[in-house]
C-alpha cells in the first residue's frame, strides 16, 4: 500500500510531506516554487490575463506574460476554455490582439505533432542544417551549465531561474537552448531533457519539438541570436557578458554563423 | 472508476461516487528526473479535487490495487498524446473494461493535416480557433487511437 496523505491544514504541511515522501527519487534538488497549483489558481490567472497587453509585451522578459503554462500542461486548464476566456476578453478590450490565440494553437500543433510521431519526439524529425551530424554533438550536459558556473551572467542567472521556480520566460528557454546546443555543441536531446524534469510546465510535445526548432532538426535552420538580440529583450536583467572574457554572443548574424558553423 | 493522470488535474473530471485514483509514477519521475517542485505543483492541484486517492509506485500495480479495493473493472480516463501514458493505457486493457474520453477539442479540423510546419497547420485551423468551442466540429483533440 502506497497511499500519500491529502486535505492538509497548509501548504507547508504538504510540501513537508513531499519532501519527505519523495526524498529518495528527487535527490538533491529539493527546490520547491512559490507559484502554487490548482483549480482555483488557475482560474485566477485566467481572469488576470489581459491578451492586448500580451500581444504587445510578451516577449520582453518583464512583458505581461500569461503563466498559464503549467496549468495547461496538467489540464487544471482546457486549451478550449482558455481560448473562449480569450475570446470574451478581446470581446471586451475591443481588441483584435490574435498573438494568444495563436500561441494556444502552437500547443495543439505540438500535441498533434506528438500524438503523430509518439516515441519519435526523441529522434531527430528532420536533418539538421548546421553542417554538422549527430556524432558532433556531446551527449551530456556540460557540468559547468548545471551548476550554473559558466561564467556568462544570462546562462547561470537563467539555469538558477529555472532551478529556483521551474519558469524562465520563453526567450530565456529559446536562447538558452539555443546556447547548449550551438554555443556548446551540446546534442538538443540531453538539453531538452534537462530542462523538461525542472519547468513546472515541463511538456513532451512543446519541450522537446522547440529544443529541436532551436536545433535545426525541426526547421529549416538554426535558431541563434546575438548579444544586442539578447539585451533588447531581456532589459536590465541580463547583459550577456562572460566573467572571464568577451561574450560569446557579441558579433553580427554573419560573424556568428561563421564561428558557429563553419 | 476514473484514472486521473497527469494531464487531467481539473475537478470537473470527477463525477459523483465514482472512485478516482491518481498514481505518481514512479519509474517516470526517477527516468525524467522530475523535481520535487513539479512534483509539488501536482500536489496541489490534487488537493483541489476532493476524493482522488493519491498513491505512488507503478501505475499498473497501483490502479490494479485500487480497483480491487473498490470492485471495479471499468476504468476511465482522458485520451492523451504522451506515448507513456499511451503505453500505460494499452496495458490496462488487459486487466480493464476501457473507456475513453477527449478534452473538448480546441479545434475541430476535417481529416488529416499536414503537420509539417506550424504554418500549414495555421493556415487549415486560424479560422477556427477564433470560434468558441461551442461552435467546433468533432469532439476529438487529434486523429486517431488514445
Amino acid at each position: 500500500m502506497s497511499t500519500l496523505p491529502r486535505d492538509f491544514e497548509s501548504r507547508d504541511d504538504l510540501i513537508a510531506a513531499y519532501r519527505e515522501a519523495f526524498a529518495d527519487l528527487v535527490g538533491r534538488d529539493d527546490h520547491v516554487a512559490d507559484f502554487e497549483g490548482g483549480r482555483d489558481h488557475a482560474q485566477r490567472r485566467l481572469d488576470d490575463v489581459n491578451p492586448a497587453k500580451y500581444g504587445k509585451t510578451r516577449n520582453y522578459l518583464d512583458g505581461d506574460v500569461t503563466r498559464l503554462g503549467p496549468f495547461l500542461r496538467h489540464g487544471v486548464l482546457t486549451l478550449s476554455e482558455t481560448r473562449d476566456a480569450v475570446l470574451e476578453k478581446l470581446q471586451e478590450q475591443n481588441s483584435r490582439a490574435e498573438k494568444l490565440i495563436n500561441e494556444l494553437a502552437w500547443r495543439d500543433y505540438w500535441r498533434r505533432v506528438l500524438a503523430d510521431i509518439g516515441e519519435g519526439v526523441h529522434d531527430n524529425r528532420e536533418d539538421w542544417k548546421t553542417g554538422l551530424d549527430d556524432a558532433d554533438y556531446e551527449l551530456d550536459m556540460p557540468d559547468d551549465v548545471l551548476n550554473a558556473d559558466t561564467g556568462n551572467d544570462f546562462v547561470d542567472g537563467s539555469v538558477t531561474e529555472l532551478y529556483e521556480t521551474g519558469y524562465l520566460h520563453n526567450q530565456q528557454r529559446m536562447k538558452l537552448a539555443a546556447y547548449v546546443v550551438h554555443w556548446r555543441r551540446v546534442h538538443w536531446h540531453a538539453g531538452a531533457q534537462w530542462m523538461l524534469g525542472h519547468l513546472l510546465d515541463g511538456d513532451l510535445a512543446s519541450n522537446h519539438l522547440s529544443w529541436q526548432w532551436v536545433a535545426s532538426t525541426f526547421g529549416s535552420k538554426p535558431y541563434i541570436f546575438n548579444q544586442e538580440n539578447l539585451q533588447k529583450w531581456m532589459g536590465d536583467r541580463f547583459t550577456g557578458d562572460s566573467d572571464d572574457g568577451p561574450s560569446p554572443f557579441r558579433g553580427s548574424y554573419d560573424e556568428l554563423n561563421e564561428r558557429l558553423f563553419a | 472508476m476514473l484514472w486521473v493522470h497527469d494531464e487531467m488535474l481539473r475537478p470537473s473530471v470527477l463525477r459523483d461516487a465514482e472512485p478516482a485514483c491518481f498514481v505518481f509514477d514512479e519509474q517516470w519521475i526517477a527516468d525524467a528526473r522530475i523535481s520535487l517542485k513539479r512534483i509539488v505543483f501536482m500536489a496541489e492541484c490534487l488537493e483541489a479535487m476532493p476524493c482522488v486517492e493519491v498513491r505512488r509506485g507503478d501505475v499498473i500495480e497501483e490502479l490494479a490495487a485500487f480497483a480491487e479495493t473498490h470492485d471495479v473493472s471499468m476504468l476511465r480516463t482522458q485520451v492523451t498524446p504522451l506515448p507513456r501514458l499511451r503505453s500505460q493505457i494499452e496495458r490496462l486493457g488487459s486487466r480493464f473494461e476501457i473507456e475513453l474520453f477527449h478534452e473538448p477539442t480546441f479545434v475541430g479540423l476535417p481529416g488529416k493535416v499536414d503537420l509539417k510546419r506550424f504554418s500549414r497547420y495555421w493556415n487549415k485551423a486560424k479560422k477556427q480557433a477564433f470560434k468558441p468551442t461551442g461552435e467546433q466540429a468533432g469532439d476529438s483533440l487529434f486523429a486517431g487511437g488514445n
